[in-house]
């Protein structure tokens, strides 16, 4: 892969402190532990089989999902786009023979590979030997296809997200704004299904579902084959519609950002 | 005779240094267990500080000037060695002892980023609990020496850096302080702004008697305000004294460019090194003045070769200062 | 520094953080606005499961709302008041600005106590009461005086665990530099308190009452207002453990100003 120098950077940057290493590995899990505590003690004291459609080890096992996912899905394309502009470095970035999603992808995935090593892969051992996560081979195989799908549906979604800070000065609180939002309607902090009806119909048409919730579904077996490889189509047309957005919004706005100057 | 305000003696600092890895096995092994070496910035140093005196403080980066410099303001302990300033250990009674000093750090502002610098003002005011009258006066004062009454009305963001600093040399000296350290104070100033700084710690040192320690890679900041300076390297002191005495006792070349009316390929002067040659017609002597006197080399310029014009430097501070750096570093590495 | 020069000193830095907050009025609209979000995605979340299921043993919808609301405006107030001490500190010293701050004649705590005032806390607090306040009338609940007192002063403690926390990260960053990663730590961890302590069992609601009282940040002062608890023992146990925790916190900090002035920054 072209430019892949910036791969082993992010790896090296993501082990240059070692305190940030050690806070994630100690921090993260406490909050999945949290989750499954809570459904527990819903799941008991409800006396219920199935809510939202999920049994209590399929809750939990989302919730693993949802937390594995997290932390290789996760994508902060859109406010370093938004510092870049702010502070002045996108003209440095222009130089660069690299098309700028490139470049971005390459410091994601630097740092993604750090991320596999210190935390995914201990994770999965742990959730697979001890807290019962499993799934056919077949569903794990789409998950996984589903989850790279995901990414760069995120990605995409966040560079064109981005494209708002050539406009919008302030990008840190209004990203976060925006992760909060789409973090609640991908099913992050709940299951879809536990949303109101007529609530996850309508996202069923936004790109939401498909970030968390329809991959965590295609590994918990939910869907049926067919069904997992309609998602997997869905979640390509929109990398292409996200893409091609990205695209259109960069040309016009280097334009301006050209000929006018930032 | 001036008392001495500041007396140092014997003082010692050294610190762990954790080092940082290079390359990866390094950085991930380095999660587990740091090393670290051991650090002597200051060694054994002593010296007195006059009372109402302009001190230089010299010395290359690292050199532990600033080591110092926070020992002498409270803000680090040392390892071993006494400081006694205006009467108190700076570090023991810090809360007291440094109501009576001020500090500008070239690189650190206390000025408030967003807001005008005269709201900085008023808080010093507070901190210091300067007396209304008191703190009028001295600000009138200030502002008109220092010209900023438009600007203090500024948000500091949007100031130049030049009127960003005479704003920080005001907000330090609001509460009349005995001693100022001054770290960098003319760092990357433009000429104007530079007379104008130095013009104004002249003024303060002079009418409110105030005792002024000044670290400085700037010459001119030097040449023009210290009476006394001292030179710092590797954490030893190598030279204290005044900067007429620096010149005497380290100065041991004059320089001497000679213009001839012909073309001279290789011109050549007793005790003397040819250093540049320009182009055919001009030479550029190191006259070695512990071996001969200017008079003689001047002399033999005329008698061998058919001058035009000759031109006489004196070997400037900055190389005198450039040479000791290097002397100590030649030094300490023989010793090794 | 006696009292009345610290008083003087807090409301003028007081006045011009809100200087400095009003120059920035789109970014403080902006953060206000993704606290307030943070703040409703909880009570919606809930909300969405007692449509499905019973929630949480014990508590009714509307309980649940004010038990929300009560986290906010803990940490609201802590945000406002203290919190920076985890992040501020670290920012100095990176800086090399902590420097400036020892050259004051002041109480260093002090003086930092009062450079670390945030606005947006303020935000996160009212968004938390007007949650709590929507709690109590669906649940009929009419908390009489002394539920408000116990509320209030359980409320204080609940801050007083944040300071406390806030004091460490900041202890840490004189050691360590970097800030993030200590309070990520923390509070992720003190996420524990996020829910009624009743759904951990015996051993790790001892834990979170008596050794690490993260009960403290709205499972205390929700139950007290509630008047599910009336155990006033269990009052002054919980207030005399906090001023404990805060006071060796405090010291915590005060130790490691020392050490950086003596390790050298």
């Amino acid at each position: 892969m072209k430019g892949y120098g910036f791969l082993i950077t992010g790896f090296k940057r993501y082990f240059a402190y070692k305190a940030q290493v050690l806070a994630k590995l100690i921090a993260s899990p406490a909050e999945l532990v949290i989750m499954i505590i809570v459904w527990m003690s819903i799941f008991n004291y409800s006396g219920l089989k199935e809510i939202g459609g999920f049994s209590l080890s399929e809750m939990i096992n989302y919730y693993i999902i949802i937390y594995i996912v997290g932390l290789i899905i996760s994508d902060k394309s859109d406010t370093r786009l938004g510092s870049n502009i702010q502070y002045g470095y996108l003209a440095m970035r222009l130089l660069n023979p690299l098309q700028i999603y490139q470049l971005y992808l390459n410091d994601e995935f630097g740092e993604k590979l750090g991320i596999l090593f210190t935390q995914l892969i201990p994770v999965v051992i742990i959730s697979v030997l001890f807290l019962g996560l499993n799934s056919s081979l077949i569903n794990a195989l789409l998950f996984v296809i589903s989850g790279v799908l995901a990414y760069f549906m995120i990605f995409f979604f966040n560079m064109t997200f981005g494209l708002l800070y050539f406009k919008v000065k302030e990008y840190r609180y209004t990203s976060r704004i925006k992760n909060m939002i789409s973090g609640f309607l991908s099913g992050k902090i709940l299951p879809l299904s536990v949303f109101p009806l007529w609530l996850s119909e309508v996202i069923k048409f936004l790109p939401f579902n498909y970030f968390f919730y329809a991959p965590a579904n295609i590994f918990l077996g939910k869907y049926s084959l067919g069904v997992s490889l309609i998602t997997l189509l869905i979640q390509f047309s929109w990398i292409i519609l996200f893409y091609a957005l990205f695209k259109i919004g960069w040309f016009k706005a280097l334009k301006e950002f050209e000929g006018v100057g930032i | 005779m001036p008392e001495n305000i500041i007396t140092v003696s014997d003082l010692n600092k050294s610190f762990k240094k954790f080092e940082r890895s290079v390359g990866l096995i390094s950085a991930l092994k380095s999660v587990f267990k740091r090393n670290y070496i051991t650090v002597n910035a200051v060694n054994n140093v002593s010296f007195e500080v006059k009372k109402g005196e302009i001190l230089g403080y010299l010395g290359p980066n690292g050199a532990g000037k600033s080591t110092v410099i926070k020992m002498l303001t409270g803000i680090l302990y040392p390892s071993s060695g006494e400081i006694n300033s205006l009467g108190f250990i700076p570090w023991k009674d810090r809360e007291k002892y440094v109501a009576n000093i001020g500090a500008v750090f070239g690189q650190k502002s206390i000025l408030w980023h967003d807001l005008p610098a005269i709201d900085t003002f008023n808080l010093q005011k507070t901190i210091y609990e300067i007396p209304d009258d008191e703190f009028n006066k001295r600000l009138n004062e200030m502002t008109e020496l220092l010209n900023v009454r438009d600007i203090s009305k500024t948000p500091v963001r949007n100031l130049s850096l030049g009127e960003r600093m005479r704003c920080e040399f005001i907000a330090s000296m609001l509460h009349n302080p005995k001693i100022i350290f001054l770290d960098e104070p003319t760092i990357g100033l433009d000429v104007v702004a530079k007379e104008k700084i130095r013009g104004f710690i002249k003024k303060v040192n002079k009418e409110y008697g105030t005792t002024v320690i000044l670290t400085t890679h700037d010459i001119g900041d030097v040449e023009e305000l210290c009476d006394r300076i001292i030179i710092i390297d590797k954490g030893i002191h190598i030279y204290a004294g005044s900067l007429l005495d620096l010149k005497k006792k380290y100065v041991n070349h004059r320089l001497l460019k000679v213009e001839f009316n012909n073309e001279v390929k290789k011109p050549h002067l007793k005790h003397c090194e040819l250093i540049e040659k320009p182009d055919e017609y001009t030479a550029l002597f190191k006259v070695n003045i512990t071996k001969t006197g200017m008079t003689n080399a001047v002399k033999e310029a005329f008698t061998k070769y058919n001058v035009y014009d000759i031109d006489i430097k004196e070997q400037s501070v900055e190389s005198i200062i450039r040479q000791i750096y290097e002397e100590t570093t030649k030094k300490l590495s023989d010793v090794k | 520094m006696n009292f009345k020069r610290f008083i003087k000193l807090y409301f003028q830095n007081l006045s011009m953080e809100l200087s400095s907050v009003t120059t920035y009025r789109v970014a403080f609209f902006l953060n206000s606005l993704s606290l307030i979000i943070g703040a409703i995605t909880g009570p919606l979340a809930v909300l969405f499961i007692y449509n499905v299921s019973p929630g949480f043993n014990g508590w009714t919808f509307p309980e649940m709302l004010v038990f929300l609301g009560t986290i906010q405006i803990t940490f609201g107030l802590t945000h406002a008041l203290v919190l920076g001490f985890s992040w501020v500190t670290a920012d100095l010293i990176i800086n090399g600005r902590f420097d400036t701050v020892l050259l004051n004649p002041v109480n260093t705590l002090g003086y930092m106590l009062s450079r670390v005032i945030d606005f947006d806390g303020f935000v996160q607090m009212i968004t938390g009461l007007v949650i709590l306040i929507i709690g109590l009338f669906s649940s009929g609940y009419n908390p009489d005086f002394t539920n408000w007192l116990f509320f209030a002063f359980l409320v204080i403690d609940g801050f007083l665990l944040w300071f406390a926390f806030s004091l460490l990260i900041g202890s840490l960053c004189f050691k360590y530099e970097r800030s993030d990663e200590w309070f990520t730590i923390i509070f992720n961890l003190a996420k524990f308190g996020d829910y009624p302590l009743s759904i951990y069992g015996s051993l790790l609601s001892f834990v979170f009452t008596f050794i690490i009282p993260l009960g403290l940040i709205s499972y205390y002062p929700a139950n007290f207002l509630l008047g599910k608890l009336t155990d006033i023992g269990l009052f002054f146990e919980l207030t005399g453990l906090m001023l404990v925790i805060t006071f060796l916190a405090v010291k915590l900090y005060s130790k490691s100003l020392k050490n950086y002035s003596s390790a050298g920054g």
